[in-house]
Protein backbone atom coordinates (compact mmCIF):
# COMPACT_ATOMS: atom_id res chain seq x y z
CA UNK A 1 0.00 0.00 0.00
CA UNK A 2 1.13 3.55 -0.64
CA UNK A 3 1.17 4.41 3.01
CA UNK A 4 4.52 2.68 3.38
CA UNK A 5 6.04 5.14 0.93
CA UNK A 6 4.97 8.04 3.12
CA UNK A 7 8.06 7.91 5.28
CA UNK A 8 7.32 10.95 7.44
CA UNK A 9 4.62 11.19 10.05
CA UNK A 10 3.46 13.40 12.89
CA UNK A 11 0.57 12.96 15.31
CA UNK A 12 -1.25 15.93 16.81
CA UNK A 13 -3.56 15.34 19.76
CA UNK A 14 -6.81 17.28 19.51
CA UNK A 15 -9.02 16.62 22.51
CA UNK A 16 -10.49 13.15 21.82
CA UNK A 17 -9.06 13.02 18.26
CA UNK A 18 -5.63 12.08 16.99
CA UNK A 19 -4.67 13.92 13.83
CA UNK A 20 -2.24 11.69 11.96
CA UNK A 21 -0.36 13.34 9.12
CA UNK A 22 1.78 11.26 6.75
CA UNK A 23 3.77 12.52 3.78
CA UNK A 24 6.65 11.67 1.51
CA UNK A 25 8.04 15.15 2.17
CA UNK A 26 9.53 16.41 5.39
CA UNK A 27 8.50 19.94 4.40
CA UNK A 28 4.84 19.04 4.83
CA UNK A 29 5.45 17.59 8.27
CA UNK A 30 7.64 20.52 9.33
CA UNK A 31 5.03 23.06 8.21
CA UNK A 32 2.31 21.47 10.35
CA UNK A 33 4.58 20.82 13.33
CA UNK A 34 5.74 24.44 13.14
CA UNK A 35 2.16 25.66 13.36
CA UNK A 36 1.20 23.57 16.38
CA UNK A 37 2.06 24.88 19.84
CA UNK A 38 3.50 21.79 21.47
CA UNK A 39 3.06 23.16 24.99
CA UNK A 40 -0.67 23.54 24.34
CA UNK A 41 -0.80 20.17 22.57
CA UNK A 42 0.68 18.66 25.71
CA UNK A 43 -2.55 19.47 27.57
CA UNK A 44 -4.49 17.52 24.95
CA UNK A 45 -2.38 14.45 25.63
CA UNK A 46 -2.77 14.37 29.40
CA UNK A 47 -5.85 12.16 29.44
CA UNK A 48 -4.70 8.97 27.76
CA UNK A 49 -7.34 6.84 29.45
CA UNK A 50 -10.01 7.20 26.77
CA UNK A 51 -9.48 5.94 23.21
CA UNK A 52 -8.89 8.58 20.59
CA UNK A 53 -10.65 8.86 17.23
CA UNK A 54 -8.04 8.87 14.44
CA UNK A 55 -8.22 11.39 11.61
CA UNK A 56 -5.69 10.55 8.91
CA UNK A 57 -4.30 12.93 6.31
CA UNK A 58 -1.90 11.58 3.68
CA UNK A 59 -0.20 14.09 1.41
CA UNK A 60 1.90 13.02 -1.57
CA UNK A 61 4.32 15.41 -3.22
CA UNK A 62 6.39 13.31 -5.61
CA UNK A 63 3.45 11.78 -7.50
CA UNK A 64 -0.31 11.67 -7.40
CA UNK A 65 -1.83 9.02 -5.13
CA UNK A 66 -3.31 6.17 -7.19
CA UNK A 67 -7.03 6.38 -7.87
CA UNK A 68 -7.24 10.00 -6.82
CA UNK A 69 -7.22 12.70 -9.43
CA UNK A 70 -8.15 16.31 -9.77
CA UNK A 71 -11.92 16.60 -10.37
CA UNK A 72 -13.08 17.48 -13.85
CA UNK A 73 -16.83 16.94 -13.95
CA UNK A 74 -17.93 16.67 -10.34
CA UNK A 75 -20.63 18.64 -8.54
CA UNK A 76 -19.18 21.94 -7.44
CA UNK A 77 -20.46 22.73 -3.96
CA UNK A 78 -18.68 25.84 -2.77
CA UNK A 79 -15.66 28.09 -3.08
CA UNK A 80 -13.62 29.60 -0.27
CA UNK A 81 -10.83 31.91 -1.41
CA UNK A 82 -8.74 29.69 -3.71
CA UNK A 83 -10.26 26.44 -2.40
CA UNK A 84 -13.04 24.74 -4.37
CA UNK A 85 -15.25 22.10 -2.78
CA UNK A 86 -16.70 19.28 -4.93
CA UNK A 87 -18.87 16.30 -4.03
CA UNK A 88 -18.30 12.82 -5.40
CA UNK A 89 -20.37 9.87 -4.16
CA UNK A 90 -20.16 10.74 -0.50
CA UNK A 91 -16.59 11.99 -0.79
CA UNK A 92 -15.51 15.63 -0.76
CA UNK A 93 -12.78 16.79 -3.08
CA UNK A 94 -10.95 20.03 -2.39
CA UNK A 95 -8.76 21.78 -4.93
CA UNK A 96 -6.20 24.37 -3.88
CA UNK A 97 -5.50 26.70 -6.77
CA UNK A 98 -4.98 24.78 -9.99
CA UNK A 99 -2.51 22.21 -8.82
CA UNK A 100 -3.01 20.65 -5.38
CA UNK A 101 -6.03 18.60 -4.34
CA UNK A 102 -7.28 16.36 -1.54
CA UNK A 103 -10.01 13.70 -1.55
CA UNK A 104 -11.83 13.23 1.74
CA UNK A 105 -13.73 10.19 2.92
CA UNK A 106 -15.68 11.70 5.85
CA UNK A 107 -17.05 8.33 6.98
CA UNK A 108 -13.61 6.77 7.35
CA UNK A 109 -11.99 9.97 8.60
CA UNK A 110 -9.31 9.84 5.92
CA UNK A 111 -8.06 12.52 3.50
CA UNK A 112 -5.54 11.75 0.80
CA UNK A 113 -4.13 14.12 -1.77
CA UNK A 114 -1.39 15.69 -3.80
CA UNK A 115 0.67 18.80 -3.00
CA UNK A 116 2.24 20.58 -5.95
CA UNK A 117 5.71 22.09 -5.97
CA UNK A 118 4.44 25.68 -5.68
CA UNK A 119 2.47 24.91 -2.49
CA UNK A 120 5.27 22.85 -1.01
CA UNK A 121 7.27 26.05 -0.56
CA UNK A 122 4.58 27.73 1.56
CA UNK A 123 4.37 26.45 5.17
CA UNK A 124 1.22 28.55 5.73
CA UNK A 125 -0.67 27.03 2.78
CA UNK A 126 0.51 23.53 3.75
CA UNK A 127 -0.60 23.84 7.37
CA UNK A 128 -3.62 26.16 7.32
CA UNK A 129 -5.08 25.08 4.01
CA UNK A 130 -4.00 21.71 2.61
CA UNK A 131 -3.78 20.01 6.02
CA UNK A 132 -6.29 21.92 8.17
CA UNK A 133 -9.26 22.37 5.81
CA UNK A 134 -9.60 18.60 5.14
CA UNK A 135 -9.32 18.01 8.91
CA UNK A 136 -12.14 20.55 9.44
CA UNK A 137 -14.31 18.78 6.87
CA UNK A 138 -13.74 15.40 8.52
CA UNK A 139 -14.51 16.79 11.96
CA UNK A 140 -17.64 18.47 10.57
CA UNK A 141 -18.71 15.10 9.23
CA UNK A 142 -18.49 13.82 12.81
CA UNK A 143 -21.12 16.36 13.90
CA UNK A 144 -18.72 19.04 15.08
CA UNK A 145 -19.35 22.68 14.23
CA UNK A 146 -16.52 25.15 13.66
CA UNK A 147 -16.80 28.75 14.88
CA UNK A 148 -14.38 31.57 14.14
CA UNK A 149 -14.05 32.80 17.74
CA UNK A 150 -11.62 33.23 20.58
CA UNK A 151 -12.40 31.44 23.83
CA UNK A 152 -11.43 31.76 27.48
CA UNK A 153 -12.76 29.78 30.43
CA UNK A 154 -13.52 30.17 34.09
CA UNK A 155 -13.39 26.63 35.40
CA UNK A 156 -15.56 24.69 32.97
CA UNK A 157 -17.44 27.78 31.74
CA UNK A 158 -16.43 29.05 28.32
CA UNK A 159 -16.77 32.60 27.05
CA UNK A 160 -16.75 32.72 23.26
CA UNK A 161 -15.43 35.94 21.74
CA UNK A 162 -16.53 36.66 18.18
CA UNK A 163 -15.75 39.58 15.97
CA UNK A 164 -14.53 40.51 12.55
CA UNK A 165 -11.00 41.51 11.74
CA UNK A 166 -9.94 44.62 13.66
CA UNK A 167 -12.72 44.36 16.24
CA UNK A 168 -10.43 43.47 19.13
CA UNK A 169 -11.28 39.79 19.45
CA UNK A 170 -7.71 38.46 19.63
CA UNK A 171 -6.51 41.28 21.88
CA UNK A 172 -9.40 40.80 24.28
CA UNK A 173 -8.92 37.02 24.29
CA UNK A 174 -5.29 37.46 25.24
CA UNK A 175 -6.07 40.20 27.81
CA UNK A 176 -8.52 37.88 29.55
CA UNK A 177 -6.29 34.80 29.28
CA UNK A 178 -3.32 36.56 30.88
CA UNK A 179 -5.47 37.70 33.81
CA UNK A 180 -7.78 35.28 35.57
CA UNK A 181 -9.17 33.11 32.77
CA UNK A 182 -7.86 29.91 31.21
CA UNK A 183 -6.94 30.11 27.55
CA UNK A 184 -8.68 27.84 25.06
CA UNK A 185 -8.28 29.52 21.67
CA UNK A 186 -7.62 32.88 20.07
CA UNK A 187 -9.59 32.42 16.86
CA UNK A 188 -11.18 29.01 16.23
CA UNK A 189 -13.28 26.71 18.35
CA UNK A 190 -15.11 23.46 17.74
CA UNK A 191 -18.57 22.87 19.16
CA UNK A 192 -19.94 19.37 19.64
CA UNK A 193 -23.24 18.19 21.03
CA UNK A 194 -23.23 15.28 23.49
CA UNK A 195 -25.98 13.73 25.56
CA UNK A 196 -24.43 15.49 28.57
CA UNK A 197 -24.53 18.87 26.82
CA UNK A 198 -22.47 21.01 24.45
CA UNK A 199 -18.71 20.77 24.55
CA UNK A 200 -16.27 23.37 23.24
CA UNK A 201 -12.67 22.60 22.34
CA UNK A 202 -9.95 23.87 20.02
CA UNK A 203 -6.91 23.08 17.93
CA UNK A 204 -3.57 23.41 19.80
CA UNK A 205 -2.07 26.18 17.72
CA UNK A 206 0.16 29.12 18.56
CA UNK A 207 -1.39 32.41 19.64
CA UNK A 208 -1.67 35.00 16.90
CA UNK A 209 -1.34 38.72 17.64
CA UNK A 210 -0.51 41.60 15.34
CA UNK A 211 1.78 44.49 16.18
CA UNK A 212 -1.08 46.70 17.41
CA UNK A 213 -2.46 43.98 19.72
CA UNK A 214 1.00 43.25 21.13
CA UNK A 215 1.50 46.96 21.92
CA UNK A 216 -1.06 46.67 24.77
CA UNK A 217 1.10 44.16 26.65
CA UNK A 218 4.61 44.88 27.98
CA UNK A 219 5.74 41.26 27.64
CA UNK A 220 5.90 41.78 23.86
CA UNK A 221 7.95 44.99 24.00
CA UNK A 222 11.04 43.35 22.55
CA UNK A 223 9.15 41.76 19.64
CA UNK A 224 9.82 43.00 16.13
CA UNK A 225 7.02 44.72 14.23
CA UNK A 226 5.31 42.38 11.79
CA UNK A 227 3.04 43.17 8.83
CA UNK A 228 0.40 40.62 9.76
CA UNK A 229 -0.26 38.48 12.79
CA UNK A 230 2.71 36.88 14.48
CA UNK A 231 2.36 33.31 15.76
CA UNK A 232 3.60 33.33 19.36
CA UNK A 233 4.36 30.20 21.38
CA UNK A 234 2.58 29.92 24.72
CA UNK A 235 5.86 29.92 26.63
CA UNK A 236 6.59 33.50 25.47
CA UNK A 237 3.27 34.82 26.78
CA UNK A 238 1.87 35.60 30.23
CA UNK A 239 -0.82 32.94 29.97
CA UNK A 240 -0.77 30.74 33.04
CA UNK A 241 -3.66 28.35 32.51
CA UNK A 242 -4.75 26.30 29.51
CA UNK A 243 -8.23 24.80 29.04
CA UNK A 244 -8.66 21.86 26.69
CA UNK A 245 -12.46 21.91 26.67
CA UNK A 246 -15.46 23.36 28.47
CA UNK A 247 -19.16 24.09 28.28
CA UNK A 248 -20.76 27.26 26.87
CA UNK A 249 -21.45 30.10 29.28
CA UNK A 250 -21.49 33.31 27.25
CA UNK A 251 -21.07 34.59 23.73
CA UNK A 252 -19.65 38.07 23.21
CA UNK A 253 -19.46 39.88 19.88
CA UNK A 254 -16.77 42.53 20.04
CA UNK A 255 -16.93 45.92 18.34
CA UNK A 256 -14.60 48.90 18.68
CA UNK A 257 -16.45 52.20 19.10
CA UNK A 258 -15.16 55.77 19.35
CA UNK A 259 -15.96 56.20 23.05
CA UNK A 260 -14.18 56.41 26.38
CA UNK A 261 -16.20 53.79 28.17
CA UNK A 262 -16.91 50.21 27.14
CA UNK A 263 -20.38 48.67 27.35
CA UNK A 264 -21.62 45.09 27.44
CA UNK A 265 -25.11 45.00 25.96
CA UNK A 266 -27.37 41.91 25.92
CA UNK A 267 -28.08 40.60 22.42
CA UNK A 268 -31.31 38.83 21.37
CA UNK A 269 -30.81 35.17 20.54
CA UNK A 270 -31.94 35.61 16.93
CA UNK A 271 -29.38 38.38 16.40
CA UNK A 272 -26.63 36.26 17.99
CA UNK A 273 -27.63 33.36 15.76
CA UNK A 274 -27.48 35.48 12.63
CA UNK A 275 -24.05 36.83 13.53
CA UNK A 276 -22.78 33.34 14.36
CA UNK A 277 -23.78 31.98 10.95
CA UNK A 278 -21.30 34.33 9.33
CA UNK A 279 -18.55 33.04 11.61
CA UNK A 280 -19.36 29.39 11.26
CA UNK A 281 -21.26 27.92 8.35
CA UNK A 282 -19.34 26.40 5.47
CA UNK A 283 -21.34 26.01 2.28
CA UNK A 284 -20.75 22.37 1.57
CA UNK A 285 -23.71 20.02 1.71
CA UNK A 286 -27.26 20.92 2.69
CA UNK A 287 -27.24 18.21 5.34
CA UNK A 288 -24.04 19.52 6.88
CA UNK A 289 -25.38 23.09 6.91
CA UNK A 290 -28.65 21.98 8.53
CA UNK A 291 -26.75 20.04 11.14
CA UNK A 292 -24.53 23.07 11.85
CA UNK A 293 -27.57 25.35 12.08
CA UNK A 294 -29.23 23.04 14.59
CA UNK A 295 -26.08 22.99 16.68
CA UNK A 296 -25.83 26.80 16.59
CA UNK A 297 -29.51 26.98 17.62
CA UNK A 298 -28.75 24.76 20.57
CA UNK A 299 -25.63 26.75 21.42
CA UNK A 300 -27.38 30.14 21.34
CA UNK A 301 -30.15 28.66 23.47
CA UNK A 302 -27.70 27.45 26.09
CA UNK A 303 -25.83 30.68 26.81
CA UNK A 304 -26.26 34.43 27.15
CA UNK A 305 -25.21 36.62 24.24
CA UNK A 306 -23.83 40.13 24.37
CA UNK A 307 -22.32 42.81 22.22
CA UNK A 308 -19.22 44.38 23.74
CA UNK A 309 -18.84 47.94 22.54
CA UNK A 310 -15.22 48.63 23.34
CA UNK A 311 -13.74 52.05 23.73
CA UNK A 312 -10.29 52.80 22.41
CA UNK A 313 -8.45 50.92 25.15
CA UNK A 314 -9.12 47.66 26.94
CA UNK A 315 -9.14 49.39 30.29
CA UNK A 316 -11.89 48.06 32.55
CA UNK A 317 -13.11 45.51 30.01
CA UNK A 318 -12.02 42.35 31.91
CA UNK A 319 -13.72 43.75 35.05
CA UNK A 320 -16.88 44.58 33.08
CA UNK A 321 -17.04 41.02 31.73
CA UNK A 322 -16.35 39.59 35.17
CA UNK A 323 -19.10 41.64 36.83
CA UNK A 324 -21.68 40.91 34.15
CA UNK A 325 -21.05 37.22 33.70
CA UNK A 326 -19.87 35.99 37.08
CA UNK A 327 -21.07 38.44 39.77
CA UNK B 1 -56.50 32.12 -7.76
CA UNK B 2 -59.06 34.56 -6.51
CA UNK B 3 -58.95 37.87 -8.36
CA UNK B 4 -57.80 40.55 -5.96
CA UNK B 5 -59.38 43.97 -6.57
CA UNK B 6 -56.02 45.77 -6.64
CA UNK B 7 -54.23 44.43 -9.69
CA UNK B 8 -51.10 45.54 -11.58
CA UNK B 9 -48.84 43.44 -9.42
CA UNK B 10 -46.47 40.77 -10.60
CA UNK B 11 -48.27 38.51 -8.13
CA UNK B 12 -51.25 38.45 -10.49
CA UNK B 13 -51.44 35.05 -12.06
CA UNK B 14 -49.35 33.42 -9.37
CA UNK B 15 -51.35 30.94 -7.37
CA UNK B 16 -48.92 29.54 -4.86
CA UNK B 17 -45.36 30.44 -3.96
CA UNK B 18 -42.82 27.97 -2.65
CA UNK B 19 -39.51 28.10 -0.85
CA UNK B 20 -36.53 26.98 -2.93
CA UNK B 21 -34.96 23.61 -2.13
CA UNK B 22 -31.65 25.47 -2.00
CA UNK B 23 -32.68 27.39 1.09
CA UNK B 24 -32.22 26.30 4.69
CA UNK B 25 -34.19 28.09 7.39
CA UNK B 26 -34.79 27.92 11.12
CA UNK B 27 -37.27 29.75 13.35
CA UNK B 28 -35.66 31.31 16.39
CA UNK B 29 -37.64 33.34 18.92
CA UNK B 30 -39.80 35.65 16.78
CA UNK B 31 -37.50 35.62 13.75
CA UNK B 32 -36.70 33.30 10.88
CA UNK B 33 -33.11 32.91 9.76
CA UNK B 34 -32.55 31.87 6.13
CA UNK B 35 -29.45 30.72 4.26
CA UNK B 36 -29.28 30.58 0.48
CA UNK B 37 -27.02 27.58 -0.17
CA UNK B 38 -26.07 28.80 -3.65
CA UNK B 39 -25.13 32.39 -2.90
CA UNK B 40 -24.02 31.90 0.70
CA UNK B 41 -26.06 34.93 1.75
CA UNK B 42 -28.08 34.73 4.92
CA UNK B 43 -31.02 36.77 6.12
CA UNK B 44 -33.38 37.23 9.02
CA UNK B 45 -37.07 38.02 8.61
CA UNK B 46 -39.00 40.49 10.74
CA UNK B 47 -42.48 39.93 12.15
CA UNK B 48 -44.35 40.57 8.89
CA UNK B 49 -41.74 38.63 6.91
CA UNK B 50 -42.15 35.62 9.22
CA UNK B 51 -45.93 35.87 8.93
CA UNK B 52 -45.79 35.76 5.12
CA UNK B 53 -42.99 33.18 4.95
CA UNK B 54 -44.86 30.78 7.25
CA UNK B 55 -47.90 31.00 4.99
CA UNK B 56 -45.79 30.36 1.89
CA UNK B 57 -44.43 27.28 3.67
CA UNK B 58 -48.02 26.12 4.18
CA UNK B 59 -48.64 26.52 0.41
CA UNK B 60 -51.35 29.12 0.97
CA UNK B 61 -52.62 30.92 -2.10
CA UNK B 62 -51.40 34.47 -2.65
CA UNK B 63 -54.95 35.83 -2.38
CA UNK B 64 -55.45 34.14 0.99
CA UNK B 65 -52.15 35.50 2.27
CA UNK B 66 -53.25 39.00 1.26
CA UNK B 67 -56.52 38.61 3.16
CA UNK B 68 -54.68 37.38 6.24
CA UNK B 69 -52.24 40.32 6.14
CA UNK B 70 -55.19 42.73 5.93
CA UNK B 71 -57.03 41.21 8.87
CA UNK B 72 -54.05 40.45 11.12
CA UNK B 73 -52.20 43.73 10.75
CA UNK B 74 -55.35 45.83 10.19
CA UNK B 75 -54.08 47.44 7.01
CA UNK B 76 -55.84 48.35 3.76
CA UNK B 77 -55.89 46.05 0.75
CA UNK B 78 -53.44 48.34 -0.97
CA UNK B 79 -51.02 48.26 1.96
CA UNK B 80 -51.31 44.50 2.22
CA UNK B 81 -50.54 44.10 -1.48
CA UNK B 82 -47.60 46.50 -1.24
CA UNK B 83 -46.21 44.59 1.73
CA UNK B 84 -46.55 41.25 -0.01
CA UNK B 85 -45.28 42.60 -3.34
CA UNK B 86 -42.17 44.05 -1.73
CA UNK B 87 -41.45 40.97 0.31
CA UNK B 88 -42.00 38.48 -2.50
CA UNK B 89 -40.09 40.56 -5.02
CA UNK B 90 -37.02 40.79 -2.80
CA UNK B 91 -37.05 37.07 -1.93
CA UNK B 92 -37.62 36.09 -5.57
CA UNK B 93 -34.70 38.25 -6.60
CA UNK B 94 -32.57 36.37 -4.08
CA UNK B 95 -33.97 33.05 -5.39
CA UNK B 96 -35.34 32.19 -1.97
CA UNK B 97 -38.92 31.76 -3.08
CA UNK B 98 -40.24 30.64 -6.44
CA UNK B 99 -43.63 30.87 -8.13
CA UNK B 100 -45.44 27.60 -8.48
CA UNK B 101 -47.73 29.06 -11.15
Amino acid sequence: MDTQRLRFQTIIPLQKYSLILRSDSEKVIDAVRGWVDHDIAHYHTIDESSPRVPIEVELFTSRKPPGIDKPTHLDHMATFEDIKFYSDNGHIILTFGDTSFVKIDPKKGIARGFVSGEHLESPWILSHRIFYVPVLEIIRGMGVCYIHAGCVCRGDKCILLCGGSGHGKSTLTYALARSRYSYLSDDAVFVQNHSRGIEIFSFPEKIKLDTNSRSFFPEFDGFEKSPGKMEIPLKLTKIKNIAVSGSPHALIFTRIIPAEKSELVPLPRSEAMLRLIGQSISLTSKRSIESNLDLLMKLTGSLKSFELKMGGTFEGVPELIEETLFA
Amino acid sequence: MRKHPLGDSFLEGIGVLRVSDRVVYREIDDKIVLINLDSGFYYSLNEVGCFIFNRILKSKEVGDILDEIESTFEVSQREAREDLDGFVESLRREKIILANG
